[in-house]
């Protein structure tokens, strides 16, 4: 939500049209719109550091389960068995989660 | 020794460089596996894994097309920035539940993850033939700037068609000796180049012409329209194409494996939180060097523009000798930007071929092939594709490639099946299948019938809109509640 609104103020549709101003030889409409996509790339950089779960459950050597290890084919990690169907219905709940 | 010489020179060494990271990836891998080959064995560390993430969303365009377009559109352009960022946003929307799934399931492509979510062939082959049709364009625009670049930097001494040739053969050659680990090897040392290039441009423009202050002033006075806050249609413009680069640069299908080849959910997120500052060391200085060069080189347009790059070369390589080694450089780290972008689209869509295309076919014929028989596939597939864009980039264009350039119209209807699949339990396949079908007919239709932006949005864009409607109209109507299992053109 916060990065969709710094997005749209991203945009200088709110400063006024004519002449503009200048600081450092950049108009202010533009320094305005940097300002917001530096606050963007700082929101997206605490989020991903800060609000991302690393999710043990689903790291490589955590919990996949036996003979599902990463080592074997991809074209064997199907669904038929019992275990991927578990993990099957597990990733359809994360899917589902807000 | 002549500019044009000594970058020759400074190319045929990085290609050297280039080779040998390739031998060593070849030394590195392990097995046959289409993991180990097109993913690196799932090993890729934060540090690689961000260079082949920034080697591979910036592309020959940033150093070349992008000083053109702040030089014609002038500071409106600073819009760059911004729809960079984008894509990052978008991965961070994405990549929390895709990784996930992928560490369980072992995805290879996204078709992997697509057939896993929704179970229906036809909506799998649908979205992969968009993505592998929006990416081959993507390779053929790699291409064609290999050649144009190496001509239009050596001044016509090195052909269009060597250009193609040398640089396409080189790319073949280390990629099938060590596969994503020879690409992400070879990406570190491309991205380092690129912001070289990039700061030595940046670099160049200042301490050759006119500072910042000096430049607006001369937009202000000469070319004022540049300067001023953009009317109504720009910043509607602005907007789409925040929103365009965004979902579909997301959904890139070599963007979606560097999210399967992370070694683990925490190398992803520390390489995205650096990604997310990158347009501001990359598109930015970029920026300033098109509107630097407003006053330097005041008065080409349209398609002239575009020469910005060149003629700022010739013209520091004559002004002294650090600005003729910085121009070397800056050519190399051009051909560096152009061949990093090209050789990951060439490993996903040869990956794309072999495994979701080659394979269900033999396997529909009773000929089920082994992981290292299907490895071996994406390897012809990859000289195969190869061979096709490279002749097609040697031909005088004609119009039905004017098709191609639809790319990022045409990628970014794949974006409702990844970004709603992964995040809405109730979308269902029937109803992503037929969104995606209309959205693609609507942005092709628009564009084919002369509308490629309707009061500045891009076609694509509408398309993504009626997409998206589709999409949750008909997961909505068909079967509200259905929690999510797949729909009626289910396998299961």
């Amino acid at each position: 939500m916060g990065i969709g609104l710094l997005y749209v103020f991203s945009i200088p549709w709110w400063f006024r049209a004519g002449e503009p101003a200048f600081v450092f030889g950049m108009p202010t409409w533009a320094l305005a719109s940097l300002g917001c996509t530096l606050a963007i790339s700082g929101l997206t950089a605490f989020l991903a550091l800060r609000r991302w779960d690393d999710d043990p459950e689903t790291e490589e050597g955590h919990s996949a389960p036996p003979g599902r290890t990463g080592r074997e084919p991809a074209a064997t990690a199907g669904t038929a068995d019992p275990v991927a169907a578990a993990a099957d219905r597990r990733d359809r709940d994360l899917a589902g989660s807000p | 020794m002549s500019f044009t010489a000594a970058a020759v020179a400074a190319v045929g060494a990085y290609l050297a460089v280039l080779a040998f990271l390739g031998l060593r990836a070849k030394a590195a891998r392990k097995t046959e596996s289409l993991a180990d080959f097109y993913l690196a064995g799932r090993n890729l560390g934060g540090v690689v894994l961000l260079f082949t993430l920034y080697a591979t969303q910036y592309s020959g365009n940033t150093l070349v097309g992008y000083p053109g377009e702040a030089y014609r559109v002038g500071f409106a352009w600073v819009m760059s920035v911004g729809f960079m960022l984008a894509i990052v946003v978008a991965y961070l929307v994405m990549a929390p539940r895709l990784r996930a799934a992928s560490a369980r399931h072992r995805f290879v492509t996204p078709a992997d993850w697509l057939d896993h979510r929704f179970r229906s062939p036809r909506l799998t082959l649908a979205a992969t033939a968009l993505m592998t049709a929006a990416i081959a364009n993507y390779l053929l625009a790699q291409l064609m700037a290999m050649g144009h670049v190496v001509a239009g930097l050596s001044g016509g001494a090195v052909p269009y068609a060597a250009g193609v040739l040398v640089l396409a053969a080189a790319i073949l050659g280390y990629e099938l000796l060590g596969g994503l680990r020879a690409v992400a090897w070879t990406d570190c040392l491309q991205g380092i180049l690129l912001v070289i290039g990039l700061f030595g441009l940046l670099a160049a423009s200042f301490f050759t012409g006119v500072g910042p202050p000096e430049a607006a002033a001369w937009i202000v006075e000469n070319e004022p329209e540049k300067a001023a806050r953009p009317g109504g249609a720009v910043l509607a413009g602005w907007a789409s194409t925040v929103l365009l680069i965004g979902f579909s640069g997301a959904v890139y299908p070599q963007a979606i494996q560097r999210i399967f080849a992370a070694s683990s959910t925490a190398a992803l997120r520390r390489a995205l939180s650096v990604l997310a500052f990158l347009p501001f060391l990359t598109t930015l200085p970029v920026f300033f060097v098109g509107i630097l060069a407003l006053p330097r080189l005041g008065g080409l347009s349209g398609v002239a523009a575009d020469q910005v790059l060149p003629a700022l070369l010739s013209g520091w390589a004559e002004e002294s000798g650090w600005m003729f080694g910085l121009g070397v450089v800056t050519v190399v780290g051009v051909v560096a930007a152009i061949m990093s972008t090209a050789d990951s689209v060439l490993l996903t869509l040869s990956s794309m071929v072999a495994k979701d295309f080659v394979a269900p076919l033999l396997r529909r014929r009773g000929r089920a092939p082994e992981e290292a028989r299907v490895t071996r596939i994406g390897k012809i597939a990859a000289i195969s594709v190869m061979a096709v864009l490279a002749a097609v980039a040697l031909t005088p264009r004609i119009s039905l490639w004017g098709l191609l350039e639809l790319k990022m119209d045409l990628l970014v209807q794949a974006a409702p099946a990844f970004f709603l699949g992964l995040t809405w339990r109730r979308f269902r396949a029937d109803a992503a299948f037929w969104g995606l079908l209309a959205g693609t007919a609507l942005a092709v239709g628009l564009i084919l019938a002369g509308h490629g932006r309707v009061g500045g949005i891009h076609a694509g864009l509408l398309g993504l809109a009626l997409n998206a409607s589709v999409a949750v109209v008909g997961s909505r109507v068909r079967n509200p509640a259905d929690d999510g299992r797949p729909g009626p053109d289910s396998r299961r």
